[in-house]
């Protein structure tokens, strides 16, 4: 089977299970599925049949064929059909669906053969239809009434024009296109699609997802696709002649044979009734979707918009994108041009350049992806964790919108998983009483956080739940040989044995946590990106647990500056203002520490000659200049030589090298290629005031 | 893959009075640093460079044989000051070979480059351990070059690239 297919009917299923998983969470959350999210779980598994079957995958489309019609008797009945005690296990059931298709896409990524057995579920999803179903016909025998004027119009359909349906298309495929009645299934679902409702028109043959046999027919006659009105059937026509394998089509209207003139009236008389029952239907579908906002259509969109492409394409990109933008500056700031005045070239000069500035955002923007998906995959997480646990926990999500770059989106998602996974096992009471006792809400709470700093993402998991007991910590600290007895220790290095490998306080190991390789390997991973895990806790007042991760990727606004013979590019962001000063304005305390009064209040002076152990340098004050710098609430005066100016720089890492030797730590975090082709360092504010406390 | 079976069989066909056993031969290129010969396995070697298209940068509280890194057309090079390393008196003359393993690059300063030679992986023999210098560490076999005169130490990439940390 073509690869390139395969791959997109992976990203399909990826793409539909995830916002299934979240519509569903979120359905959950309010107990019931609107007309809306039925609507789009029908169509979702609509689509998975379709296109499972397309792939052969029978046991994918076997199940999705269940769910789908037993979407469809509550789509037709209504939310009501299932009773409120009911809706645990339908919700349930829907997980455990979602469950499978996951663990068979996993399996296909992976070359592994897919489940054959599949009886399970597809017994629980058969017992639920017949609960609801059951139940749905004592209480409305008007459903009924109401399905049957359909059952004349299907009987009906036994040809290619349909009274009720008069406006039709006919397409043929490709000669030898093969899998025609797939072919047309498709055909039929992207109609759909496109004129939004599923009750203005039908096609013939009708069983063409099901039957192989109308494959046949397909060939021979031709599909034809049958709507109430010209109008819908104009905006299908766009989707038809875009559809692939289309060889050829036509339009035609439904005729009343006049040999069956008698048997033709009472169906004409259908019609009106049909449109009748239509616009019922239709204005139930956009009223839940106006109450659901901006977020239903925002995803809409996407789902239209949205290509995949390759990570490796992306980087590609990005490496040229940056040396044009490096060639750009080579070519226009030039020495050569010195002392030429060219106004032609400046001004095609200055173009260029907010062109090439342009591309570079775009570029750098492709790469960027929100972590909502990320954020979203934890609710899972913690619904199943507080089922399973007994525990009530509200997870609160904060600046899902935040971009990160999607490697390190990829990098977080486990660490992640691991510190919710945490939070729910450790980090929550057991016991309702408890947290009732200490004053606290009886239902948990934890915060999932994202946000940027100037040159960090920093991604924040906080719980309210029993929090760290450092006693407890140190007793399984000397037990696991990690601490030695006598050590004075701090609460912060007590912490830090939480992150040490092997290290787990619980007693029992259960099932979501508490392998002993829990907090190391986050620790391990997030380190792998160039980030940090730092835990904060107190006893009986929760946990945070802190990554920062470095903005490899990125553009930003640099202040260069130069120390002796070399570059260092300081962000923007970091700097509150720039002073030029005197001698005598430093004030010296007894350790040799120097300090400097800006606007009535003292700070203290670090000198990058000194604090690099550099050769060349200026010593004096009056002679350099003073960058006030601030990050996060540390706030200093970084002494350096001279102001080159300010510049849009491309952050690269440093190669990892170089990395090794822990510079990071002394605030030299990336660098960047300046317009000559020389090699800036770009400073980290919080880095370097740690470590010029530390030393 | 594809190169090392070429180079094998091109070998093969250049010396056609040797037995035809087979015998892994690699290509290495021999290079000169503070008046010892040096090999490295050609397929580790990207380019070298006669001279600087850029300067170097200066890197900050990194041991005195990282020169720092450069700008290799929009990649960034560390740059290892090879006589440094190998506890020598630095030099001003130099090139610079860029090595690369798995997409991992660095670039040494060395001397001079003198040629590439085939060498049979048999032939290379075991180092005497005579110290515990880190230096030592990288040189994993000597070879004796035919005519007798040059003796090379084979140097081990992979701990060129990660046995310094």
């Amino acid at each position: 089977m073509a690869n390139d297919m395969m791959e997109a009917y992976l990203y399909e299923m990826n793409t539909l299970l995830e916002s299934l998983d979240e519509m569903v969470l979120g359905a959950e959350d309010r107990k019931t599925f609107s007309q809306e999210d039925v609507n789009e779980i029908f169509r979702i598994m609509h689509t998975i049949k379709g296109s499972s079957a397309m792939m052969e995958f029978d046991n994918l489309m076997t199940v999705a064929h269940r769910i789908e019609d037993m979407f469809f008797i509550i789509r037709d009945k209504g939310m009501e059909a299932v009773a409120e005690e009911l809706r645990p296990e339908l919700f349930d059931l829907i997980f455990q669906a979602i469950d499978f298709f996951k663990a068979e896409v996993e399996k296909l990524e992976s070359g592994a053969s897919l489940t054959e057995d599949i009886d399970s579920i597809l017994a629980n999803i058969k017992s639920f239809s017949n609960k609801i179903q059951g139940k749905a016909d004592d209480e409305e025998p008007a459903a009924e009434a109401k399905a049957e004027p359909e059952a004349p119009a299907a009987s009906e359909a036994g040809g290619h024009t349909s009274s009720k349906f008069p406006f039709g298309i006919r397409v043929f495929f490709d000669e030898g296109a093969g899998m025609e009645n797939l072919r047309a299934f498709m055909l039929a679902s992207a109609v759909r699609d496109s004129v939004e409702s599923e009750s203005d028109f039908d096609y013939y043959p009708a069983d063409v997802d099901t039957n192989s046999e109308t494959s046949a027919i397909v060939v021979d006659e031709g599909f034809s696709i049958r709507f109430l009105t010209d109008e819908l059937r104009q905006k299908a026509l766009a989707v038809v002649k875009d559809a692939g394998s289309v060889g050829n089509y036509n339009l035609f209207e439904y005729e009343a044979p006049e040999a069956q003139e008698t048997q033709a009236a009472p169906q004409q008389a259908e019609p009106p009734k049909a449109q009748a029952a239509a616009p019922q239907s239709t204005p139930a579908a956009p009223a839940p979707a106006a109450q659901q906002g901006g977020n239903n259509n925002a995803n809409k969109n996407q789902k239209e918009s949205l290509i995949s492409v390759n990570l490796s394409k992306l980087d590609e990109l990005n490496a040229v994108v940056g040396e044009i933008v490096i060639t750009e500056s080579m070519v226009t700031a030039s020495p050569d041009l010195e002392g030429l005045k060219l106004d032609n070239f400046t001004s095609a000069a200055r173009q260029l350049r907010s062109l090439t500035d342009q591309l570079q955002d775009v570029s750098m923007s492709l790469r960027m992806v929100s972590v909502s998906a990320t954020f979203q995959k934890m609710r899972r997480i913690v619904r199943d964790m507080s089922k399973k646990l007994g525990k009530e926990v509200n997870l609160v999500l904060e600046g899902e919108e935040t971009e990160i770059d999607k490697t390190i989106v990829d990098s977080i998602s486990d660490p992640l998983m691991h510190i919710v996974r945490n939070s729910m096992d450790h980090g929550i009471e057991e016991n309702v009483q408890d947290r009732i006792a200490a004053g606290k809400d009886p239902v948990g709470r934890i915060v999932l956080s994202a946000r940027h700093t100037g040159s960090e993402v920093i991604i924040e998991v906080i719980d309210d739940g029993q929090g760290a007991d450092d006693e407890a910590i140190l007793n399984k600290a000397m037990r696991q040989g990690l601490a030695v007895p006598g050590v004075d220790y701090s609460h912060k290095d007590i912490l830090n044995f939480l992150l040490m490998p092997g290290f787990s306080t619980n007693v029992e190991v259960t099932e979501y946590s508490g392998r002993g390789v829990g907090m190391d390997v986050v620790k391990s991973n997030v380190e792998s990106v160039g980030g940090t895990v730092s835990i904060s806790s107190e006893k009986g007042h929760g946990m945070t647990t802190t990554l920062k991760i470095p903005l490899t990727m990125a553009i930003m606004d640099g202040m260069e500056v130069s120390v002796g013979d070399s570059v260092f590019t300081v962000p923007i962001n970091n700097i509150r203002s720039i002073l030029k000063m005197t001698n005598g304005d430093v004030i010296h305390d007894s350790t040799k520490g120097e300090t400097l009064r800006v606007m009535d209040n003292f700070y203290s002076v670090v000198r990058a000659k000194e604090f690099y152990q550099m050769e060349k340098g200026q010593d004096e004050i009056d002679d350099g200049i003073i960058l006030w710098v601030e990050s996060g609430d540390n706030s200093f005066c970084l002494f350096v030589d001279k102001l080159i100016g300010e510049q849009q720089v491309v952050v690269k890492p440093l190669p990892d090298y170089v990395n090794n030797y822990g510079i990071r730590n002394y605030g030299v975090t990336g660098c960047t290629i300046l317009g000559n082709g020389d090699i800036s360092i770009i400073l980290d504010v919080a880095s370097i005031y740690a470590a010029s406390q530390a030393g | 893959m594809d190169t090392m079976t070429e180079m094998t069989a091109d070998t093969a066909a250049l010396a056609p009075d040797e037995e035809m056993v087979e015998v892994e031969v690699n290509k290495y290129l021999i290079f000169l640093s503070g008046g010892i010969y040096y090999g490295v396995d050609t397929k580790y070697v990207k380019e070298m460079l006669t001279q600087w298209e850029t300067s170097v940068t200066w890197l900050p509280m990194l041991p005195p044989d990282i020169r720092g890194v450069i700008n290799l057309r929009g990649g960034v090079v560390p740059i290892i000051d090879f006589r440094l390393m190998m506890g020598c008196m630095p030099e001003d003359k130099f090139c610079t070979v860029i090595l690369d393993m798995e997409g991992t690059q660095i670039g040494i300063l060395v001397d001079e480059v003198d040629q590439t030679v085939d060498i049979e992986k048999n032939r290379i023999l075991p180092v005497p351990r005579q110290s515990d210098m880190s230096a030592q560490k990288m040189v994993t076999g000597m070879y004796s070059l035919p005519g007798g005169k040059k003796t090379l130490m084979v140097l081990d990439c992979t701990q060129l690239l990660y046995g310094h940390q």
